[in-house]
């Protein structure tokens, strides 16, 4: 065996031990990237914002190359504010998606009612979006309303 | 014999616009970021009792964070999905470390570009049988809130949603020896609309948890492998996940469907997994072609 060959060997060894020493210690972060925006509502007209529209919400998950880690959004029914009745928010079987780099490209949709299993991919990184519909009868009253929801990515194990 | 992954569509189309789409969203992405948590996971030796965890703001803004700890281990249901509740009082019969770990600080703010190391104190029963026992560590950031913008005229409506965004990892309490050991079903196939799922239940044995990587593959009558699983799981109780695959990527025909579970893990340092032998299970199955 040359030298030229066991040195091959040796960098070959350090690079893969530095791989995997560098996905065992990645550590799992959520980014929000953009918030959700329907742009100007009409009283009267109900507004279907799909998770690959531009109003979305953006999520940005890191975490270990091909780890898993699940996801469970925590949504409100409706949100409160100056006027008497609420602002409905409906979310569907499609309202959210999850791709490698945006939804839109190779995007999966998902339920976001249900917990999601996501698997990342070899970059360690995925995109969630979210959208969502907002039922705005005639007789929404004029004002700013607020809610709370919640984002919770557990990886396994 | 000939080895080949079941092919994935994309197109250099695709990767383009995926990097231009995130050139345009890391202008945005400053505004609000969450805080970094490492490591995944966390072990204690129940001897030493101390363990930390690390924070980091990368942001520019000022991130509120609170530590609280909650039971939780993987489960599926019936058609495999897996799932982590999350319980702040455990089941009796459970290994849990929830009600004897304690996190400092559990309340702080991290500056930006600050780190903030967060550590725990285990005070386990002092009959606490060996074995290992877990908790999730569910960190909070509040800064991380989006607006929800409906609306931007003064005569119009306007809505904010604020999100809470939860970091949840794990923390395991390791003492005396501790063993475990994994027992795979016969994996069964199934079609659901334009998928083949694979089930396969898996039972764990020993005193702790089974952490790993399921691997799965078809092979055909021919000697071709098309493997199409690869994932890092917990295992604490007995489970039975699924898995899809794209019906379009397999040739219909006859093959011998292996699953094998080995001890070996990307995302975990290997000395912090307890070891098992590999366990493997085959059985012959029949993939329907397209309807």
């Amino acid at each position: 065996m040359s030298l030229r060959t066991v040195l091959f060997a040796f960098v070959l060894a350090a690079r893969c031990a530095s791989a995997q020493s560098a996905a065992a210690t990645t550590p799992l972060r959520v980014n929000v990237l953009r918030s959700f925006d329907a742009g100007r509502l009409l009283a009267g007209v109900d507004d279907v914002r799909g998770a690959s529209d531009g109003g979305a919400a953006l999520f940005e998950v890191i975490g270990p190359p091909n780890g898993v880690v699940v996801i469970t959004f925590t949504l409100p029914g409706a949100m409160r504010g100056d006027a008497a009745s609420p602002l409905v928010l409906d979310f569907g079987p499609s309202s959210a998606e999850v791709a490698e780099s945006l939804p839109g490209v190779g995007a999966r949709a998902f339920d976001p009612r249900q917990p999601y299993t996501l698997q990342l991919p070899a970059s360690g990184r995925a995109i969630v979006a979210l959208g969502a519909s907002l039922r705005v009868p005639r007789a929404q009253g004029v004002g700013r309303y607020a809610g709370a929801a919640t984002l919770s990515v557990r990886q396994l194990p | 014999m000939t080895v080949r992954r079941v092919p994935r569509v994309r197109s250099a189309l695709a990767r383009l616009m995926a990097c231009l789409s995130l050139a345009t969203v890391a202008t945005s992405r400053a505004a609000a970021q969450g805080v970094t948590v490492s490591p995944p996971v966390v072990v204690i030796d129940a001897r030493t009792r101390t363990g930390q965890l690390d924070l980091f703001n990368p942001g520019r803004e000022p991130v509120e964070v609170a530590v609280v700890l909650r039971y939780g281990i993987p489960a599926t249901d019936s058609l495999g999905n897996v799932f982590v509740p999350l319980d702040s009082a455990p089941p009796a019969n459970r290994r849990a470390a929830t009600a004897w770990v304690e996190a400092f600080p559990r309340r702080t703010t991290i500056l930006p570009g600050a780190r903030q190391t967060v550590r725990f104190l285990a005070r386990p029963p002092a009959d606490l049988a060996d074995g290992e026992y877990s908790t999730r560590v569910v960190t909070s950031s509040k800064s991380a809130a989006i607006p929800l913008s409906v609306g931007d005229s003064a005569s119009g409506i306007s809505a904010r949603l604020n999100v809470e965004v939860h970091t949840v990892t794990t923390l395991l309490v390791r003492k005396g020896a501790v063993q475990t050991s994994l027992e795979l079903g016969t994996p069964r196939l199934s079609v659901r609309n334009d998928s083949l799922l694979v089930q396969v239940r898996a039972v764990p044995g020993g005193t702790a948890a089974w952490l790993g990587t399921l691997r799965g593959s078809f092979i055909s009558e021919q000697g071709r492998i098309f493997d199409f699983l690869e994932r890092p799981i917990g295992i604490y109780e007995a489970i039975e996940p699924s898995f899809a695959i794209a019906r379009g990527a397999l040739p219909p025909g006859r093959y011998r469907l292996v699953v094998t579970g080995r001890v070996d893990r990307l995302d975990v340092p290997r000395g912090l997994l307890t070891p098992a032998p590999e366990a493997r299970v085959e059985t012959v199955v029949e993939v329907p072609g397209q309807p």
